[in-house]
């Protein structure tokens, strides 16, 4: 297990070493200097694992982990076992709990654009933030080449492991409103999260399968 | 020649990008912990 924490403001890296001390055999901080973005911090854990699955999972607690690994097992499950997994609240079984309507709304606007998009459409949930897959597949995937940082790193990282011909599945989690810590949804992130999927579509078609 | 290159462990590598999470981090790994089995 690995805590990547860019220099916390309010200690979160301490209280990961804290639990790291305790536990070292399981839990590992990786400490970098300064807030370097999100997609270079699914990034860092992806090269950095050590099994044969990995499964990424934001710690704002707004994701059941329990739920969450459901991306795990369906990684994991045969026959239908998918090399990429992310957890929607957008598919059958998905939910939002204690949302208010304008986060509702901004969240399902953003689903659909991203969806509408056809070239993207198929290949991206907008800000999922749970994923997992096979290490096999995973190693497939061309990391360094991803550019977006914040929550469309995810859309990205899904359309290129479709590009890749890898078998993407998306299961169904609840999604709370945070308790706790404060929403890392900035104007720079929403305005990542729309040009993405164009940038995506302007892309030219390679066959990485 | 058999062959000589290292494996990876089986099993599952989880990892949590955090920033400003102190106040769910700490229940996060508990929880992780006892998920995936320990």
């Amino acid at each position: 297990m690995l805590i990547v924490d860019d220099a916390s403001p309010d200690g979160t890296g301490q209280i990961a070493d804290a639990y790291a001390a305790a536990n070292r055999a399981r839990v590992q901080v990786l400490h970098r200097t300064g807030k370097r973005g999100l997609g270079l911090s699914y990034i860092d854990g992806m090269r950095r694992r050590a099994a044969n699955r990995c499964h990424a999972h934001l710690p704002d607690g707004r994701r059941p982990l329990a739920q969450s690994g459901r991306c795990s097992a369906t990684a994991r499950t045969r026959p239908n076992r998918a090399d990429f997994v992310i957890g929607s609240r957008y598919v059958a079984g998905g939910r939002i709990e204690n949302w208010p309507l304008h986060r509702r709304m901004l969240s399902a606007f953003a689903n659909r654009y991203i969806r509408a998009d056809h070239a993207a459409g198929d290949r991206a949930t907008a800000r999922a933030a749970s994923a997992a897959g096979r290490r096999e597949a995973l190693e497939r995937l061309p990391l360094a080449s991803i550019r977006s940082d914040g929550y469309a790193f995810i859309v990205e990282l899904a359309w290129e492991a479709s590009r890749a011909g890898l078998r993407c599945a998306e299961v169904p989690i609840t999604f709370v409103e945070r308790r706790e810590g404060a929403s890392k949804l900035s104007s720079g992130v929403i305005v990542e999260s729309a040009i993405v999927p164009w940038r995506l579509a302007a892309r030219p078609e390679i066959d990485l399968k | 020649m058999a062959d000589q290159r290292p494996t990876r462990p089986t099993g599952l590598s989880m990892f949590f990008p955090a920033y400003n999470d102190g106040g769910t981090i700490a229940s996060l790994v508990i929880l992780a912990v006892q998920v995936a089995g320990g």
